[in-house]
């Protein structure tokens, strides 16, 4: 009676664990989904910059056109300067570059001739032609190589990402995970209008998604809107993100402390800091990168209280039973025999505690997804319909690991007892 | 005036399939003072009868009274201070607790005794284990003691709440004759010396015609 | 009694080494990990200079507008304007003093003459701000009304910023120029290094906001600023709301010529709210945030606890007999009940204390892990935790009542079923 009472209490709580790590490895396994979609630029040797203007006190320009052309020449030494540092491959500057954030500057394309006619909405990034390079952009349909891209930014070409496609599709609105490439194909060679600045761009290529880091799913398409240092739309563009040879990353950031004032500054601009790319993805991933460290600890910490739990009772059980167990060994019974004995009660209870556990999961499941849908908040990536029950599965298992050694432990002390010493104790 | 005394009291064991029956109509009368033992072959409710008069479980039916109170409407809360204040009992095995050193288990009962003073206690405790003849043991563990050892012990813890009646489960069960002896001894003189009643499960026939008076039981019933 | 529970427990762990380990190790993970959660919970409401008045400062923080025209959705939303942060805040009634600043912390480089420039974190503020926030000046003064309005270029560093920039003592700093942004500022004052967990007034470089500059970018309502007031002693934060929301009916009013209308979002936020506020167009849901805490330290309390409750369970099957004596020599059940789970308090608290030291320590050594990212997302400057986040009587507490609700969880249905058996059946053996 009292045994059965103790392995009810068992029961329960593998079942409350099974549900904890389960929700648990819901979300770590959502996350790292998401972590793991195509993304649209590699910068892992690449250099942020960020520019600033020198103040205009004791500079006069004749007029606003010569104005225009010192802002313009400025940008243009400052750019061949940094471009000449050693180490250094493609530079491009831009607006909105720099990924790692959660800026959004939403825009429309829509026919010329018909502004309502909203075709795709999409987060615009600014850049100049090389961007594509220095970022390495990947072409998806239209060209093929990231030197294909800049000419067409070069030409003054946009370019769309698969995304952008899905408003040409039927699609669910909430569906972040919907393929939009087959759509975003069809835009390709329009000529086509862009609502914040009225003007109309050819369509070059379809490029994948740019997304705001690697936790986040494309909500949006990106457009990547091509600049010229010599129009007005240099005056957005204080971002630049320089392509580096690989492993020279510090060497550049070196150059940058040394040189400030030599190369890195004009009369007109200055580079007010300058870091590898790589830590300002660190910073921006550092809250989920956290949360994720914490499951892991939290699940870690379950498991252990698992595996003490199950020594302790085990041991407790074991020592209780030594008598039971010098019989069996007395008519023959095997260590074998007698651990499989035991391992196939832990599981017994095991399966017992995940089955309704499961039942819970999969019901917490549902409603979070609902929850999340209504919330549509924009850290939370959805979606995770089916594999729930991998979550099941994997608690299962690593909680069956963690019983088997919570077993092994205690009955390999039982088993090394002699039948005789143990019946005599009893 | 009786001490005890027990009207037609049965008592009866029920499991899902089982009945037994463990007393049928019991009448006992046992006078202030009085030294009895309860005597009869295995299983003919001796135990039950000592548990019922020792307020340690309730009759099936009919009624115990201790010092002309009766007990059947007390609460648990009730009969547990009864308990502490006049009663006191001694078992077969000891059950001294293993974890407490002899002062500690003697010293027990006042723990569940509301408004005495550490110093009285201690002083009380002192002066019981003194009475026992173990003075020179306070600070031991029961597990450091021989078997008439630890069954003073018990004695001393029995007594030292100054209750009425002692109840003894075969307090010399078991020991050795020459322990036996001594038990038999301690209890006779706090009997005869402090007046305390004493009712004493028993097997042994020797002891049973030490005492005052042998109420002898078989089947549930009493034959004397 | 008290020490025969002591010895009681001490015998029971001699007697059962493993499951004492068990239970020993158990409940010092939990209240480990429980009190890690609590002090990285706590850190964002607690006092915590340069905010040591976090308990009376609240904080007006985003202006967000709605357009009022029929199928027009279009929403905007952002830090506040000096004009809209004064018509919204501006000397309310039980508010002491009240602080036009700029809650964001914009990177800025900063470089004495010949040295290498730093970027560092930058604040705009007015003279207010020195008084709603308690920073330490270690050299110099604040800027004060006088010194802003003669316009004068004066900067307030960190000692940090003073050993990074110009790499002298904070008294010999003060008086040198730097170039701020590459525009020379005089150093009138340098404050004690603070942590970034206080998110607001934490900064490296302050300088005040120029006099009539309404620090907006559309030249209204929206700009760069947020409010901060310090709440009179005995005023209410709901008599400081209702205020402002009359303040809010008042300023949609005003706006009605441009079609737009203001979102209340229940400002101002006390901390709490505060801590919450995610993005300027929401209002901070406190409540989800506080139940997914809740949720997390049940599972941790939960958990080990019905863990600990079978080995209890198991462990008092040994101790019948002696319970039986107990009951003979008249002890009450309740009795019975509460000498177990004191016996079985012993433990947890042993546990449970080593757990909350393994935890100060670890906040301590590792603070710059265990609050990575609060405040200063780069993890760049030194976290500087205060002692009090640590060493306080709200964590001491909690750990107290940790320990005591794990003993009650995990034994007090065993000590509850021990004290059932009828003494009778105890002794019986």
């Amino acid at each position: 009676m009292n045994e059965w009472r103790a392995n009810l209490w068992l029961v329960v709580e593998l079942m409350i664990v099974s549900v904890a790590i389960c929700y648990l490895l819901n979300q770590f396994i959502m996350v790292e989904r998401v972590k793991h979609l195509p993304n649209g630029y590699d910068l892992a040797s690449t250099v942020y910059m960020r520019l600033a203007s020198m103040p205009t006190d004791g500079i006069e320009f004749k007029d606003s056109a010569d104005r225009a052309d010192s802002y313009t020449a400025s940008l243009t030494t400052l750019i061949n300067n940094i471009k000449s540092r050693p180490g250094v491959e493609n530079v491009t500057i831009g607006s909105n570059i720099q990924p790692y954030n959660y800026n959004y500057q939403g825009n429309a394309l829509s026919w010329p001739e018909k502004p309502d006619s909203l075709l795709a909405i999409g987060n615009c990034r600014l850049m100049t032609a090389g961007g594509a390079s220095a970022m390495k952009l990947k072409p998806l349909a239209g060209a093929t190589t990231t030197e294909e891209l800049d000419e067409m930014l070069a030409k003054g070409e946009l370019l769309v990402s698969r995304s952008t496609g899905r408003d040409l599709m039927e699609h669910d609105p909430n569906d972040y995970y919907f393929d939009g490439l087959e759509g975003a194909k069809k835009l390709i060679g329009q000529q086509l209008k862009l609502s914040q600045n009225g003007k109309t761009y050819t369509i070059g290529a379809v490029v994948e998604d740019m997304r705001r880091g690697e936790y986040e799913p494309a909500y949006r398409g990106t457009f990547v809107i091509p600049v010229s240092i010599a129009s007005d739309e240099r005056y957005w563009c204080y971002e630049i993100i320089a392509r580096v040879k690989p492993g020279m990353v510090n060497d550049v950031i070196e150059d940058f402390k040394e040189n400030s004032t030599k190369f890195y500054q004009t009369n007109l601009h200055y580079v007010v800091e300058c870091q590898p790319v790589s830590l300002l993805r660190k910073a921006h991933h550092l809250d989920v990168d956290l949360e994720q460290r914490n499951s892991a600890i939290v699940i870690g910490f379950l498991l252990v209280t698992i595996f003490l739990g199950l020594v302790g009772t085990f041991w407790f059980r074991t020592t209780q039973r030594v008598s039971e167990i010098a019989v069996r060994k007395s008519v023959g019974a095997r260590a074998s025999d007698i651990f499989r004995r035991l391992t196939a009660e832990g599981m017994i209870l095991l399966i017992a505690g995940t089955i309704p556990a499961a039942v819970i999961d999969y019901i917490l499941d549902v409603k979070l997804n609902d929850e999340r849908e209504a919330l549509d908040s924009l850290l939370q990536p959805f979606g995770a319909d089916g594999h729930i029950a991998m979550c099941i599965l994997v608690s299962f298992v690593l909680m069956a690991i963690m019983t088997i050694t919570g077993i092994w432990l205690p009955a390999r002390k039982a088993m090394k007892i002699d039948p005789a010493t143990a019946l005599h104790a009893e | 005036m009786n001490i005890i005394e027990l009207n037609s009291v049965g008592k009866v064991y029920r499991t899902n399939t089982v009945e037994t029956l463990a007393l049928e109509n019991v009448n006992i009368q046992i006078a202030k003072g009085e030294f009895v033992s309860i005597m009869g072959p295995s299983g003919c409710g001796k135990s039950t009868l000592l548990n019922v008069m020792g307020l340690l479980d309730r009759p099936s039916s009919g009624t115990v009274e201790i010092d002309g109170k009766p007990t059947a409407n007390l609460s648990d809360k009730a009969l547990s201070a009864l308990r502490n204040a006049k009663l006191g009992f001694v078992f077969q095995s000891f059950h001294l607790i293993p974890s407490l050193s002899v002062t500690d288990n003697v010293e027990l009962p006042l723990m569940y005794r509301q408004g005495t003073s550490d110093k009285e206690r201690k002083a009380r405790v002192r002066e019981v284990i003194e009475r026992v003849g173990l003075s020179h043991r306070m600070g031991h563990m029961p597990t450091q003691l021989s078997g008439g050892q630890c069954q003073r012990v018990a004695i001393a813890r029995a007594i030292v709440g100054n209750p009425e009646i002692i109840f003894a489960d075969e307090p010399t069960g078991n020991l050795d004759s020459h322990m036996s002896a001594e038990i038999m001894d301690l209890l006779k003189k706090l009997n005869k010396e402090d007046g305390r009643t004493i009712v004493m499960v028993t097997h042994n026939e020797l002891q049973g015609k030490e005492t005052d008076r042998i109420i002898r039981m078989f089947d549930g019933h009493c034959l004397s | 009694m008290k020490s025969n529970i002591l010895k009681q427990t001490l015998y029971d762990m001699k007697r059962q080494p493993v499951t004492a380990a068990v239970t020993l190790i158990g409940t010092a993970l939990a209240i480990f990990l429980m009190m890690t959660v609590m002090m990285i919970n706590d850190v964002k409401t607690m006092p915590l200079t340069p905010e040591s008045n976090r308990d009376r400062i609240l904080y007006g923080m985003n202006m967000h507008t709605v357009s009022t025209e029929d199928g027009n959705n279009s929403n905007s939303s952002s830090r506040l304007s000096v004009k809209s942060a004064t018509e919204l805040y501006g000397d309310l009634e039980g508010i002491s003093v009240w602080s036009i600043y700029c809650d964001d912390n914009n990177n800025i480089d900063v470089q004495a003459t010949g040295k290498t420039p730093a970027v560092l974190f930058s604040r705009m503020t007015d003279d207010k701000f020195w008084q709603v926030f308690d920073h330490k000046f270690v050299a110099g003064r604040p800027y004060d009304k006088a010194t802003i309005d003669a316009g004068d270029n004066v900067v307030v560093l960190s000692e940090g910023a003073v050993r990074e920039v110009l790499e002298c003592t904070p008294e010999e700093a003060i008086g040198q120029t730097v170039k701020v942004g590459q525009k020379p500022k005089t150093v009138i004052g340098v404050v004690k290094d603070n942590t970034p967990l206080a998110s607001h007034a934490f900064g490296e470089v302050f300088m005040p906001i120029p006099k009539d500059n309404n620090m907006s970018w559309d030249d209204d309502y929206f700009g760069s600023v947020s409010v901060a007031m310090l709440m009179e002693d005995g005023a209410t934060y709901d008599q400081i709301k209702k205020q402002v929301k009359a303040r809010y009916a008042e300023l949609e009013n005003n706006m009605k010529a441009t079609n737009r209308k203001p979102v209340y979002h229940e400002q101002p936020y006390d901390q709490l709210a505060a801590s919450n506020a995610m993005g300027s167009n929401t209002t901070p849901d406190t409540e989800s945030e506080k139940k997914k805490t809740l949720m997390l330290i049940l599972i941790l309390l939960l958990v080990p606890a019905i863990n600990m409750s079978a080995l209890t369970q198991s462990r008092l099957k040994h101790r019948t007999a002696e319970i039986g004596v107990k009951r003979a020599y008249g002890a009450t059940k309740g009795r019975i009940v509460l000498e177990l789970l004191a016996e079985n308090f012993v433990v947890t608290l042993a546990g449970g204390i080593a757990g909350l030291l393994l935890s100060m320590i670890g906040a301590w050594l590792l603070s710059d892990t265990f609050f990575a990212g609060m405040g200063d997302p780069s993890n760049r400057v030194d976290i500087n935790l205060p002692i009090n986040a640590i060493l306080n009587w709200k964590i001491f507490f909690w750990a107290v009542a940790s320990c005591f609700v794990l003993n009650l969880l995990s034994a007090g249905i065993p000590a509850w079923r021990a004290s059932r058996v009828h003494p009778v059946e105890a002794l019986r053996k």
